[in-house]
C-alpha cells in the first residue's frame, strides 16, 4: 500500500512537470564576428529548445555542425580548428527564467526576462545570466536574446595569424519560436 | 530481522543515490530529453584535394574555385653547383571548380612536357560520423596531352577510384587504384596515401604509387614508383604543401607512369603546392 502511494506521488510529479511545456526543433541561432578586416556570420536553423511555463526552466541544444556559413572553407575551419566538433558536437544551455512570475503565459504580450543557467560550449561549462525576451502569442512562445561570448572563456584559440579576422567577442543572437505541446 | 532489512535498504540508497544523481547530471536535460547522437558527414579528411600529387578524398566545394600553383625543383642529387636542384623548376598552374555538390572539374598546364590536363572528380559516397557509411568513395577521370610532338601527342586518359577513411581526428588514409590508357599502352597502378595531424593546422602526408603493369618497350623503361613525403600547412584560405618527391611532373600520366627519379640515387627533389580557394557562388545556392 505504501509503495502504491509512492508510485502515485511520483507519477503525479512527472505529469505535473510536463503540463505546460513549449518546444521546438527548428529554432534559430546566429552569430557575428566583426573586425575591421572581415565580418563573419553563420546561422543555425535546427536549434532544439524547450521552456516549462510552470517552473521557468529553459533548455537549448545545438548541433554545432549545423551552423551554415557564406564560405564553405570557413565552415570547415570553424568545425575543425575552432569548435572541434569531433570532440564537442553539441553546445547546450540549461537554466531557468529568474523572474518567471513576471511572464503571463495566458496573456499575449512581450515580457523582458533574465535567464540564468549553464552554457556549455567547446567542452567548457560556464554559469551565465542572459537578458532576453519572451513573447507570448496564442499558443506560441517566442524566445529572443542577444549576448556576447568571449572566445577565451570557452578555450577557443585563435592563432596570431587570424587574430585580425576573428573578433575576441562574438555576438550571439537567439530567435526561437516554441509551440505549446 | 527488520533492522537488517532497513540497514540493507539504507546502504543501497546511500550507494545508489549518488550514482543516480551523477547520471542525471550527465544527461542534463529534463525537458528536451536525451536524443541519439546525430550523424553528420565527415569533413576535413585531408587539408586539400591532393595528398601530395595524388587526388585525395577531398573535393572542391560547390561554387568554390581552388587555384593551385605547384613547383618542383631539380633533383637534390644535382649537387651544389645547381644549388641542389633549386636552379631548375617545373611548374603546374591549375584550377579546380566545384560545379555542383559532389562534382568538380579541374584543368592545369605543366611546363614539363608542355602538358595540358583536365578532369572530372565525382564523390559517390561521403563517410558519416555514425559509420552508416564507413568510407568515402570518389572517382576521377582525366585526360592529358603533351604539346611536344616528338613524344607523341596522343591523349592519355586516367581513370581512378579513390577510397578511404578519416579514422580519427588526426589520421586519414586512402587507396587509389588507377588505370592510365593511351599513348603507348596501359599502365595499372595503386596509389596509397595517408595524413597524420601534427598540430591543428599542420599535417604530415605521405603517398606511394606502385605501378603493377606497364607496356613493354624502350619508351617505358627507366621509370620508378612515385614516392612523396611532406607537410601541409594551412593558413586561412591557403594551404601550403611542402614536400620531397621523386616525381618531376604533376599531371597524372607524369607522376604515376613516368617518374624518373630514384630515391636511392638522390633523384628526389623539393617541391611545393600552393592552394588558394575563392568563393565564387554563395553556398546558399546549393543548399
Amino acid at each position: 500500500m505504501k509503495y502504491f502511494f509512492c508510485i502515485i506521488v511520483v507519477l503525479g510529479l512527472l505529469q505535473h512537470s510536463e503540463a505546460q511545456v513549449y518546444s521546438t526543433s527548428s529554432g534559430t541561432i546566429k552569430f557575428f564576428s566583426k573586425t575591421t578586416a572581415e565580418n563573419i556570420d553563420a546561422t543555425n536553423n535546427q536549434v532544439k529548445a524547450a521552456l516549462d511555463a510552470k517552473t521557468g526552466n529553459i533548455e537549448f541544444a545545438v548541433s554545432v555542425n549545423s551552423f551554415l556559413f557564406k564560405k564553405a572553407l570557413m565552415q570547415k575551419h570553424f568545425q575543425e580548428n575552432y569548435m572541434e566538433t569531433i570532440k564537442f558536437p553539441k553546445s547546450t544551455f540549461i537554466g531557468s527564467i529568474t523572474d518567471n512570475t513576471a511572464v503571463n503565459y495566458g496573456k499575449d504580450g512581450t515580457y523582458p526576462v533574465s535567464v540564468k543557467g549553464k552554457l556549455t560550449m567547446h567542452g567548457v561549462n560556464r554559469e551565465v545570466t542572459i537578458p532576453g525576451k519572451v513573447s507570448i502569442s496564442s499558443k506560441k512562445a517566442l524566445l529572443s536574446a542577444d549576448f556576447n561570448v568571449l572566445l577565451e572563456e570557452y578555450k577557443i584559440k585563435v592563432p596570431a595569424n587570424n587574430a585580425s579576422q576573428i573578433a575576441k567577442s562574438i555576438k550571439v543572437s537567439v530567435d526561437c519560436s516554441l509551440q505549446k505541446k | 530481522m527488520s533492522s537488517i532489512k532497513l540497514r540493507i535498504l539504507f546502504i543501497f540508497t546511500a550507494v545508489l543515490s549518488p550514482a543516480f544523481l551523477s547520471a542525471q547530471q550527465d544527461s542534463g536535460f529534463s525537458l528536451l530529453g536525451d536524443e541519439p547522437a546525430e550523424s553528420s558527414k565527415v569533413e576535413n579528411t585531408f587539408k586539400t584535394t591532393r595528398v601530395i600529387n595524388l587526388q585525395s578524398l577531398e573535393l572542391t566545394d560547390a561554387g568554390v574555385m581552388d587555384v593551385k600553383i605547384n613547383h618542383r625543383f631539380g633533383a637534390v642529387g644535382l649537387g651544389s653547383y645547381e644549388a641542389f636542384g633549386l636552379d631548375n623548376a617545373s611548374v603546374r598552374i591549375g584550377a579546380e571548380y566545384g560545379i555542383v555538390p559532389n562534382l568538380a572539374v579541374n584543368i592545369g598546364r605543366s611546363s614539363l612536357g608542355r602538358m595540358v590536363d583536365a578532369g572530372l572528380k565525382y564523390r559517390l559516397m561521403h563517410q558519416t560520423s555514425d559509420n552508416a557509411r564507413p568510407l568515402s568513395l570518389l572517382i576521377y577521370g582525366g585526360a592529358a596531352r603533351t604539346a611536344l610532338t616528338m613524344m607523341g601527342s596522343e591523349f592519355v586518359y586516367t581513370a581512378q577510384l579513390i577510397a578511404g577513411r578519416k579514422e580519427t581526428d588526426r589520421f586519414s588514409w586512402q587507396i587509389a587504384p588507377s588505370l592510365l590508357s593511351g599513348g603507348t599502352g596501359q599502365v595499372i597502378a595503386m596509389g596509397v596515401g595517408f595524413r597524420e595531424k601534427i598540430t591543428p593546422r599542420t599535417t604530415f602526408n605521405a603517398e606511394y604509387i606502385p605501378v603493377f603493369s606497364r607496356p613493354e618497350g624502350r619508351g617505358n623503361t627507366g621509370f620508378y614508383n612515385s614516392f612523396s613525403v611532406g607537410l601541409d600547412v594551412e593558413t586561412g584560405g591557403h594551404v601550403f604543401q611542402l614536400h620531397f618527391t621523386n616525381s618531376a611532373g604533376m599531371a597524372e600520366p607524369q607522376f604515376i607512369a613516368q617518374t624518373n627519379g630514384s630515391w636511392m640515387s638522390r633523384g628526389f627533389r623539393f617541391g611545393f603546392n600552393i592552394s588558394r580557394v575563392f568563393t565564387v557562388v554563395n553556398p546558399d545556392k546549393f543548399r
